[in-house]
């Protein structure tokens, strides 16, 4: 690093003027993704004269990771190349090989992985020739990185100062004093309040949202041309996730670094990149401009891909979702010829079943691994999905009223008293048969305490669950009889955890079978077909081990062990959101056949707002333990919304391109449910906070109509100005007027 | 702590002490008589006890005919009467004048004990004040013994962990920081070994080796002509061995954990020196379980020294406490018990603290 | 059945665990055959301090004889079923006492656990010979008390592995799934969680079978194992002891003995624990 004299990133707040006045919050940056890149400006940027290479060139790579059981190649023949200042996204289910490729480009395989064909070039120089140091020189100074998982990603043991600092120490040789104080400077950057205080922290101090600003913070210090962001908002809730992204996109902005931006998520690609490669089990499916691959998709697995993706602007009647069939395929069992072959639609022996796929280009810079991109008449093609009638809402089933759950936490000190965390207050809502209510909110909301409670595994603090004659809330699933046991049932998270790993999935849904009370004696076999029958599995998994499913499989097993009996209620907390997107489709899609088909009542508890519009009836968002809002889907999801729900909404990455939204991005971090707000639980964050009322007093019910309430101080007239925040256009979108917004917020409490 | 002190004490109290006829019995030897024992126990205070000639005692046995009172020369013992209600003897008899007939009578009374737990308060303030009773085997009070075998017994134990100490955490870390390679192979092979030889087992090898074979150490570590360092070589080797290969398969494993970790990967990626990525980032980690490791291990190498005190007739804490048990030294074991729990104690409080200070996660909850 | 026995031939996969199981088969073959592989009557005095290879009316003492004329490879041989008999008793029993301890402790959790817990840490804190030679002077030297001591020392161990397992068990989601269908207490600890906790446990068990192992030869060779002329490999170390300088071939080979047999356990519990992280 020593070229030149480096100069340090000059401040990034725009509006403040060097970040002189930190308590002042700099106005949300603009996502000016779709404004041409910025010409480089001078210094740090690298304005390269045309003549010299790109920046990173990826010829032909392979890459195999060398396991017990042999080689396995996780990624084939990736081709990239990558202008300064560009960004390209990489998407793909998981196992596709995005992360493989991200760290290739580091050249950095693991203990067991190598790159065993092609090359990766950076401004023109093979890594793989590249000496240890020149390689240590080029990481975190040039080629820097963001990782999935902020919390692993620190070291546990060290504060954040000395993270940060030793990277411009070892690559620019410069005094502790000097980076430290350039430390500080990015951690404003990067909008962390109190620099000071955060480099004085150690990781498990900060929250999630802000461990991942420390990480890109040190990502920057150095001020790299390329940034490689692996999947770095996947932990994180979506209104953290949209002001990480904004971070991001306006920094890289500004200095004209470069990203490759790896992402399972379509939506977040189309908000942060210019182009996308679709990846594939290993392989480059498609590629090109991002506004092309969303207009005009030639691979029947990108079309795929949109057609699982739950639509902002429709619902589960309108636009059912078309799941792709089958699963992804293990990289040590790829069938020959195209990898996508037995999913595919369009499948011909002859031509998809025998030789690898070349990938051809579609006109311009789009690219298509398919033999058929040409051919495919995609107007005419209509995928099989099953038409659903609007189900006739029946009698009220459960009814919750002001049902209350507080934790006792054991106090640290031998005096401090028990705290209280109350993760559930003042629920109250109905739900009549054959309907789906939806329970939304981000993480540590209380949507799962309140289904532990409904289940019997929790005891209630007050309130009521009643349904029928008896109060739930006060009945412990040990005390429930038979029937109520198997009146009321649950699909659980997390597919790795829902089974137990010990038996075979056929004992496991005969057990349930058994005490549910649906079947006894002989009976109970031929039940359990039915059962698999049912859920679309083959009659012979009964006599698998739940490991030798795959996660789509086992939540499918998870649904039939809920329907053995007479299940009239079913709760189902996140049941997909541990899946990938081709294969939730398909769940969602069998659970709701079944819901209808049994007549049940759904309880579905989701974060993910899209999902929760496409197949809720009833919604209920919630923040803090509190309703903000409530009522009708598509009340909910139209103005008057409430602040929370609309900045929920603004958050969303949406996979349409022709989709427009308001852009609102939340500052500070989610309040410790220890220690929540005392008035409005959302004042700390919300961007309408009307003042002094919001921070003291329990907002008010406002009514609209048809059991749609938001709970805000907000007049409702005020409220129902507010414009919808999603918007079709067929034209190329354009940069949206932004909404004023007062800038006076409070100083966030972390 | 304190309570953890208390109840290990009470642990070794029951095991030790709750039977006081079993203790007179070791005390005095198997071929004792009942009577020796009830005034051995009488005389150590395991009975109610009342001064000779004390009047209540006659009055009791008049008022309540229940209770009788026997006295030796200073110490009175008291009886519970019979349920029969057999005739009581003469008050205040001495032990040797009493009449066959007496002494029958009194052999079918049950002592009135004081029960266990004012006796374990009572046997515990005695540790604490320095007064462990006399060793019957050595003729001394137990404490003129104690003192000079364990400041024998801490060299033994101090050397042999140093060396542990340095010797696993080297090959730990140095195994863990490349998992898989030759060195590590090598260096597991060589901890897998060492951990299955116990001490007993590498002592009887190391002198047959390098006393009978190459005849270069002595084969006995008396140190009757005085301290020499070559006698300790072979004990603290026996030790040093069996212990440094469970730790250094600890901290090899830590090691092994954190550099597979994400957050060395984030070092890595950061292009910081690798000589830094190891010292600054993994080792600090890596250290937390095996420094704590160690110092649990101390309990752990008591029971080695034992083993290997016995073996080379080193004159420390653990051939003290062996032979106490060989020859039934009633005072003698419990002191060596509870200077056990002492240290066993005290090791447990230091390792929190290292604890608490080498994890940040502790420290700033 | 079937299932099983492939389960336990996976060993095959690991170099470690082939080893190892190999050193326990063939001990166990000793074991078994004891009278029909040893060269002469373990308690027949023939030829005091015979070295090794030394012939003597009837054969050779291959290993040489002890300080009575016994033949050392014979007591050896012998000694194995000493060993093979009261090792796994005694590990059985603290498994027995550790685990019933562990499921509790760590389903229900609360005061309970915390009691629980805070007298395993104590035992466990304690020096564990200490412990062992306090108990069995308070029994006196027996196989029983043997079982009695090992147990005691060792089932807070045990507890401690169990009661972690439970803790993370029972929070997983088809615990969960169980409770929500009604399922009984005891159905959740040995079917729905012991099972799932099987091979840390196995792995441990191996590792334990060693430490008593070394446990029974340490009592031996102090004098409070088993009382003589039972061939005992601590025993025989301690018999001859005094004689060590002189005639090492009397206490080395049964430290061979030892050593060897503990080596192949805990080479079989690494090659388990390798086996079992693959799946
Ligand atoms: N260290 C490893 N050893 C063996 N196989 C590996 C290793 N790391 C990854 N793989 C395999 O390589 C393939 C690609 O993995 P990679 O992590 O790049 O996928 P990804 O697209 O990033 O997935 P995700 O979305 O889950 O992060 C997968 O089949 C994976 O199982
Ligand atoms: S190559 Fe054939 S199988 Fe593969 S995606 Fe194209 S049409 Fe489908
Ligand atoms: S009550 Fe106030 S703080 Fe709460 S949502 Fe309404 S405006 Fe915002
Ligand atoms: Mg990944």
């Amino acid at each position: 690093m020593n070229e030149n004299n480096q100069i340090n990133p000059p401040p990034i707040s725009d509006g403040g003027g060097g970040g002189g006045e930190p308590t002042n919050n700099t106005p949300p940056i603009s996502n000016g993704k779709n404004t041409p890149p910025p010409s480089p400006m001078g210094g740090a940027g690298g304005g390269q004269p045309a003549n010299t290479p790109p920046l990173l060139e990826i010829e032909n790579l392979n890459v195999s990771y060398f396991t017990r059981k042999g080689e396995v190649p996780a990624v084939l023949d990736f081709n990239l190349t990558l202008n300064a200042g560009e960004s390209v996204g990489l998407v793909g289910e998981s196992g596709c090989g995005k992360s493989t490729v991200s760290f290739a480009v580091m050249n950095y395989m693991g203990a067991n992985g190598a790159i065993t064909g092609g090359r990766v070039k950076f401004m023109g120089r093979d890594m793989a020739e590249m000496s240890a140091e020149e390689l240590r020189d080029l990481r975190g100074s040039k080629i820097a990185m963001i990782y999935q998982e902020p919390f692993a990603a620190l070291n546990p043991c060290m504060t954040m100062g000395a993270q940060l600092t030793e990277v411009p120490m070892f690559h620019e040789n410069i005094s502790e004093k000097e980076a430290q104080e350039r430390a500080a400077q990015i951690l404003s950057d990067v909008r962390l309040p109190d620099p000071a205080r955060i480099m004085a922290a150690y990781p498990h101090q900060l929250s999630g949202g802000q461990q991942q600003r420390v990480v890109i913070a040190m990502a920057l210090l150095s001020n790299p041309k390329l940034l490689l962001l692996d999947e770095p908002t996947t932990a994180l809730d979506v209104t953290v996730e949209a002001a990480i992204v904004n971070i991001v996109s306006s920094i890289s902005q500004k200095y004209g670094t470069a990203m490759i931006y790896v992402s399972h998520n379509m939506g977040l690609i189309l908000k942060t990149c210019e182009r996308v490669c679709v990846m594939y089990s290993g392989q480059v499916v498609e590629s090109g401009e991002v506004g092309e691959i969303f207009q005009n998709p030639r691979h029947p697995y990108t079309r795929g891909l949109f057609g699982c993706i739950p639509n902002m602007t429709a619902d589960k009647n309108s636009r059912p979702l078309s799941p792709i069939r089958g699963q992804l395929p293990l990289a040590t069992e790829r069938p020959r010829g195209c990898y996508f072959g037995p999913r595919c639609d369009f499948f011909e022996k002859e031509r998809c079943g025998e030789d690898l796929i070349k990938i051809e280009n579609a006109g311009g810079g789009h690219m298509a691994r398919c033999v058929k991109w040409s051919e495919i008449d995609w107007a005419k093609h209509k995928p099989e999905t099953a038409q659903r009638e609007r189900a006739v809402i029946g009698e009220t089933l459960v009814n919750v009223r002001d049902m209350k759950k507080y934790y006792e936490l054991p106090s640290a000190g031998f005096f401090g008293g028990a705290k209280k965390v109350k993760a559930v207050q003042d629920l109250s809502f109905q739900a009549r048969q054959k309907q789906i209510v939806a329970i939304v909110g981000e993480s540590g909301c209380g949507k799962s305490t309140f289904a532990k409670v409904l289940m019997g595994l929790e005891d209630g603090t007050g309130g009521k669950i009643v349904m029928g004659d008896e109060d739930l809330a006060a009945l412990p699933v040990e005390k429930r009889d038979e029937e109520m046991i198997a009146a009321v049932q649950m699909v659980f998270q997390n597919p790795n955890d829902t089974l137990n790993p010990s038996h075979t999935v056929g004992k496991q849904i005969a057990r349930s079978i058994r005490k549910l009370g649906a079947a006894s004696g002989e009976e109970v076999e031929r039940k359990v077909d039915r059962l698999l029958d049912l859920v679309k599995l083959p009659r012979s998994y009964k006599h698998n081990k739940p490991s030798q499913l795959s996660g789509g499989q086992k939540q499918r097993i998870g649904i039939a062990r809920a329907f053995a009996g007479k299940a009239r209620l079913v709760v189902a907390d996140e049941p997909v959101s541990a899946l990938d997107v081709s294969v939730q489709a398909a769940v969602i899609d069998l659970l709701l056949d079944i819901q209808a088909s049994h007549d049940t009542t759904m309880l579905f508890i989701s974060h993910d707002l899209s999902l929760v519009r496409y197949l809720a009836d009833n919604i209920i968002v919630m923040y803090l333990g509190r309703i903000m809002e409530q009522g009708l889907t598509k009340d909910v999801f139209a103005p008057p919304y409430h602040p929370y729900t609309e900045s929920l909404l603004s958050a969303v990455p949406v996979a349409d391109h022709r989709v427009e939204k308001e852009e609102i991005i939340l500052e500070g971090e989610l309040p410790s449910p220890l220690n929540p707000p005392p008035g409005c639980p959302f004042s700390s964050r919300c961007p309408r906070k009307l003042g002094e009322i919001c921070d003291k007093e329990l907002p008010p019910k406002r009514d609209f109509g048809e059991g749609h309430a938001i709970y805000c101080h907000i007049n409702p007239a005020e409220l129902k100005k507010s414009p919808p925040v999603f918007r079709m256009t067929k034209q190329p979108p354009q940069q949206p007027p932004q909404p004023s917004q007062p800038q006076q917020q409070p100083q966030p409490a972390v | 702590m304190l309570l953890m002190m208390l109840t290990m004490s009470g642990i070794v109290f029951l095991i030790l002490e709750l039977d006081p006829e079993g203790v007179a019995r070791k005390a005095l030897g198997q071929f004792s008589t009942p009577e020796q024992r009830v005034a051995w126990l009488a005389e150590n205070g395991y009975f109610v006890t009342a001064p000779a000639g004390a009047s209540l005692g006659a009055k009791k046995h008049e008022d309540a005919g229940r209770f009788v009172y026997r006295a030796t020369e200073t110490k009175a013992v008291v009886y519970r009467a019979p349920p029969e209600g057999v005739q009581a003897p003469p008050q205040r008899t001495a032990l040797t004048r009493m009449t066959p007939e007496q002494l029958e009578v009194l052999r079918k009374m049950e002592p009135l004990r004081i029960s266990a737990i004012p006796r374990y308060v009572k046997w515990l303030g005695k540790f604490v004040s320095g007064d462990f009773g006399p060793s019957y085997r050595f003729k001394v009070p137990v404490a003129e013994i104690l003192w000079p075998r364990l400041k024998n017994t801490a060299i033994l134990a101090g050397t042999a962990m140093f060396f542990m100490i340095i010797l696993s955490l080297f090959l730990g870390v140095m195994a863990g920081m490349r998992e898989g390679s030759l060195q590590d192979r090598v260096f597991s092979v060589f901890a897998i070994i060492t951990t299955s030889v116990p001490e007993f087992a590498s002592a009887v090898l190391l002198v047959a080796v390098f006393v009978f074979w190459l005849e270069w150490l002595p084969g006995t570590s008396t140190m009757i002509g005085g301290f020499e360092w070559k006698q300790l070589v072979m004990p603290v080797t026996a030790l040093v061995l069996y212990s440094a290969g469970y730790v250094a398969r600890i901290t090899r494993a830590s090691m092994a954990d954190v550099m597979r970790s994400p957050f060395i990967r984030t070092a890595v990626l950061k292009g910081i020196p690798y000589g830094r990525v190891i010292v600054r980032h993994a080792l600090r980690n890596a250290l937390i379980t095996p420094v704590t490791v160690i110092l649990l291990q101390l309990p752990w190498m008591l029971s080695g020294v034992i083993v290997v005190e016995s073996f080379f007739a080193y004159k420390g804490f653990g051939s003290l406490l062996w032979e106490a048990t060989k020859f039934d030294d009633p005072f003698l074991i419990e002191a060596c018990a509870l200077v056990a729990v002492v240290v066993v104690v005290a090791t447990q409080l230091i390792a929190d603290i290292i604890y608490t200070f080498l994890n940040p996660r502790i420290r700033f909850q | 059945m079937k299932k099983s026995l492939a389960a336990v031939l996976r060993i095959r996969e690991s170099g470690v665990g082939v080893a190892g199981a190999s050193i326990c088969l063939f001990w166990a073959f000793v074991a078994v055959f004891a009278d029909v592989i040893s060269p002469f009557d373990p308690l027949q005095q023939l030829s005091p301090l015979a070295s090794p290879g030394e012939a003597v009316e009837g054969g050779t003492m291959l290993l040489g004889a002890d300080f009575l004329g016994r033949d050392i490879l014979s007591r050896i041989i012998h000694g194995t079923r000493t060993v093979f008999i009261w090792a796994p008793i005694a590990t059985a029993s603290a498994y027995f006492v550790g685990v019933i301890f562990g499921l509790v402790g760590g389903y229900y959790g609360g005061w309970l656990d915390d009691v629980i817990s805070f007298v395993a840490n104590i035992i466990l804190a304690f020096p564990v010979l200490i412990l062992l030679i306090l108990i069995i002077s308070l029994l006196g030297p027996s196989g029983a008390s043997i079982v009695v001591a090992v147990t005691f020392a060792s089932s807070p161990a045990v507890y401690r592995i169990v009661r972690g397992e439970v803790l993370t068990i029972r929070s997983r989601d088809f615990i969960a799934a169980a409770k929500t269908r009604g399922e009984s207490v005891v159905y959740i600890l040995f079917t729905e969680i012991l099972p799932n906790a099987k091979s840390p446990l196995i792995v441990d068990a191996c590792l334990r079978m060693g430490y008593t192992t070394i446990f029974i030869g340490i009592l031996g060779f102090l004098g409070l194992g088993f009382p003589p002329p039972t061939p005992d490999w601590g025993g025989m170390i301690n018999e001859n002891r005094s004689m060590a300088i002189s005639f090492p071939h009397m206490t080395v080979f049964p430290c061979l003995a030892i050593s060897s047999l503990v080596l192949g356990l805990n080479l079989l519990a690494d090659g388990i624990r390798e086996v079992a992280q693959k799946v």
